[in-house]
């Protein structure tokens, strides 16, 4: 029998070439957990996938690896698409790894993007449900681990900022086996017993995983149902999780819900001091714009008594006026009386008395003619300065 | 009177001693009263002791939960 005998380089190839005729093997998905992963210097990756039963080999280049979203880890459920081939000097078939996903990294995607969609639609999400943080808490209550970077965090500015605020700590499992259920607990019995005023819900920063718990619908249900307004802190401020979209107020971490949850102190007293100091300007202005306007008003009573004075010597210059006028009438009537009574006094009989003429009167009647005369007739005759009775003797007539 | 009644009270004093609508009595009135609640606050602020507590264990919400 002819002995078919090949060198450890022949059968390699050998081996390599018929691995590299199956179309199959060319381009295929293995599923596997990482393990004996080494970055060389050179920047290729190193690893090995194994499930249960089995190992298999792989490397992943420098050129493949740059665009990787995450940096594998022993451990790490994978799913690795590449092309089964030998390496000659090994004497072993390996996996050539052109693309790498994190197994679940995708479900757990799919898992969010579905819960969020459903509670969204439910109106869970709704900017309109979203009740106001208190603006002067007396009872923060923090749900999250004690152990964990963030409740210090929490409590160091909750206590340099804000001292009137006490601080109520109910520490839960942020992650892993029943951290959920834990946390949505943790926010039921907050309200079961009044014990906050406003909750801090969160935890620090974490790989998805790490932070899935806060993507859990009985965490988000149990925000959704809290009465007491809850910050959503989870993680740093490029972690989303349901959580934050279902609380009444996101922060981007920790550190800054506890800041969002209270005022600062030292920006209150400031306010207090100006409040006080504005309320006595205000009073000191309406004071002095009272005293201002009194002195207004001194001075227009001033303006009026003056024109009350000018008025009554307008009134005293009538009334002398009046009574210069009433008197210069008075002289003008007296002036014109004198007139007057002079001519009657030139028409006054008396006056042709006393100039030698008399008047006879015969029966208290002026005589003007002889023929009403005649003889016995008794005549009383006036004279200026008094009167005479006598007796006609004789009557004569002229002929005129 | 909470300290956020008080911080209201207080605004709304300020506010109408700002717009300087009240006769010269109310104003001083208002005036009395707004410093009292300035001063009631700040005091507040001042004395306020914060205590830190816990409202329940890990264990005691995991016994909870069971």
């Amino acid at each position: 029998m002819e002995r078919r005998m090949a060198t450890v380089s022949q059968i390699n190839a050998y081996i390599k070439n018929a691995l590299d005729g199956d179309f199959l093997l060319q381009n295929i998905w293995i599923k596997g957990e990482i393990s004996n992963f080494k970055l060389h210097y050179s920047g290729h990756m190193y690893m090995s996938l194994k499930d249960k039963d089995g190992v298999l080999r792989a490397v992943m280049f420098r050129g493949a690896n740059a665009s990787l979203p995450f940096v594998p880890e022993n451990g790490m459920q994978v799913l690795a698409r590449g092309r089964i081939s030998v390496y000659p000097r090994d004497g072993a078939y390996q996996l050539y790894i052109e693309e790498m996903e994190q197994e679940g990294a995708g479900a757990l995607y799919l898992a969010f993007e579905k819960l969020k969609a459903k509670l969204e639609k439910e109106g869970l999400f709704d900017p309109q449900r979203k009740k106001p943080i208190p603006k002067y808490p007396r009872r923060v209550g923090v749900v999250t681990s004690a152990t964990g970077a963030a409740v210090q965090d929490i409590c160091n500015i909750l206590k340099r900022r804000y001292q009137p605020a006490d601080i109520i700590l109910c520490p839960v499992l942020v992650q892993g086996e029943g951290a959920a259920e834990q946390i949505a607990n943790a926010i039921e019995q907050f309200n079961v017993r009044g014990a906050a005023d406003v909750l801090i819900v969160g935890r620090g920063g974490g790989s998805i995983e790490d932070l899935w718990a806060f993507n859990e619908e009985i965490v988000a249900r149990a925000v959704a149902a809290s009465a007491i307004p809850v910050i959503s802190a989870v993680g740093h401020e490029t972690d989303f999780t349901i959580c934050d979209f279902v609380a009444d107020l996101r922060a981007p971490t920790p550190s800054a819900a506890a800041e969002l949850a209270v005022p600062s102190g030292e920006e209150l007293r400031e306010r207090l001091q100006k409040m006080g100091d504005t309320m006595g300007n205000h009073l000191q202005l309406s004071l002095s714009r009272r005293q201002e306007q009194l002195t207004k008003n001194k001075n227009r009573m001033h303006i009026a008594a003056r024109r009350m004075d000018d008025l009554r010597y307008t009134l005293d210059t009538f009334s002398t006026r009046m009574a210069s006028g009433l008197e210069k009438k008075i002289a003008e009537g007296n002036a014109s009386l004198g007139k007057t009574a002079a001519s009657l006094d030139a028409l006054s009989p008396l006056k042709v008395l006393s100039r030698g003429y008399l008047v006879a009167e015969k029966n208290e009647r002026i005589v003007r003619s002889s023929t009403d005369l005649a003889e016995g007739d008794i005549l009383h005759l006036r004279l200026c300065d008094g009167g005479a009775e006598c007796v006609v003797e004789r009557v004569e007539k002229n002929d005129i | 009177m909470t300290f956020e009644a008080s911080m209201e009270a207080l605004e709304k004093i300020v506010k109408a001693l700002e717009s300087g609508e009240l006769s010269i009595e109310k104003s001083i009135s208002e005036f009395e009263k707004g410093i009292k609640l300035v001063k009631e606050c700040q005091k507040l602020l001042d004395t306020a002791q914060q205590q830190v507590k816990t409202l329940m264990s890990a264990e005691e919400n995991d016994s909870e939960n069971q």
